[in-house]
């Protein structure tokens, strides 16, 4: 009887043990180069020379992980993010923290923004389906803003003029204010303004972040224009702020 | 002896209500996170939090070859610190 009770304390001992090492594993990520990221347990367990193949680039690999690019159409190489794939099943694309939040806006796929699709979601769908995964459960965090709780996506696109306006509300915190321009025709000639100062033109793809003491303050409404000579040209804004 | 018998036996019925109450505890930290987790599409449109407007904003999103004036968004996505971070 003794026995058997040592044995349930030890199990239990042991069920406390696995399951909070599983919560807290994936080996060696580089919390220290990531900026905004989106990650998910795709599954107990992946075989990581299994999703080599998915990869266009890889920059990491050891026994437990991947670090490395992978292919999106429609994306330059610049804009792909970095995947980590690590074998106890962790699957996280991240940007590097040097870059806004706003690279997460999918150009090439305007029409996903409402479904919460971002480039990040994108690339980790690669993987996973590559190991059979599930996507269920993705998350994001911003490893720059460890108190922020919410990014905000907004877009708009022309082919002569258009506009939004975002007020932040005074009681909130807003860590960032994040905006792309992408005028992917070279003949079209377009621009963006905040409150009228133009902040980006011409045609290609920039991404930037506006001061959020002076330029982008709270409390206030702010416009975000775009405009066009013909063909269509897009200008994104993504907030990052806590209630 | 008898008395020897009987306190063993409430040390062991002791262990075991230890064992029983950790093993609940477990159940109850791990189990009830995976049924509370939210689902993202449920935070799409979330328009309240952070005010926005404009002529077409909220309308369904065109595609990058549409040459008519969409808007995508507002969109407004949870931020949660990953479990393998320490």
């Amino acid at each position: 009887m003794i026995m058997r009770s040592k044995i349930i304390i030890s199990i239990a001992f042991l069920c406390m043990l696995f399951l909070t090492g599983s919560a807290s594993a994936a080996v060696d990520f580089p919390a220290d180069e990531a900026g905004i990221s989106a990650y998910v347990k795709a599954s107990p367990s992946i075989d990581i020379n299994d999703t080599k193949s998915a990869f266009a680039s890889i920059e990491c690999e050891t026994a437990d992980y991947i670090i490395g690019t992978v292919e999106m159409w429609g994306h330059t190489e610049e804009q792909q993010p970095h995947i980590y794939v690590s074998k106890d099943g962790w699957i996280v694309a991240y940007y590097p923290n040097n870059r806004p939040s706003s690279w997460i806006i999918p150009w090439y796929s305007y029409n996903t923004i409402p479904n919460g699709n971002s480039t990040l979601s994108d690339a980790v769908n690669i993987l996973v389906n590559k190991v059979g995964g599930s996507n269920a459960g993705l998350k994001y965090y911003n490893f720059n803003f460890p108190d922020a709780t919410k990014i905000m996506l907004i877009a708009e696109s022309t082919t002569s003029s258009n506009y939004f306006n975002v007020t932040v509300p005074n009681s909130f915190s807003l860590y960032e204010a994040g905006w792309s321009h992408y005028s992917p025709y070279i003949h079209s000639v377009g621009s963006t303004n905040l409150d009228g100062e133009t902040f980006s033109s011409g045609a290609n793809l920039k991404y930037g972040i506006f001061d959020t003491l002076t330029e982008f303050s709270k409390g206030n409404e702010h416009s975000i224009a775009v405009s066009s000579s013909g063909e269509s040209v897009f200008v994104g804004l993504v907030l990052v702020y806590a209630e | 002896m008898k008395l020897k018998q009987e306190i063993a036996s409430i040390n062991v019925n002791k262990n075991a209500m230890i064992g029983l109450v950790l093993l609940i505890l477990i159940i109850f930290i791990f189990a009830v996170p995976a049924f509370t987790e939210t689902d993202l599409t449920q935070e799409i449109e979330d328009e309240n939090i952070v005010n926005s407007s404009g002529n077409n904003t909220g309308d369904q999103a065109a595609g990058l070859n549409d040459t008519t004036n969409k808007s995508a968004g507002p969109v407004s996505i949870p931020l949660e610190k990953p479990p393998f971070i320490d």
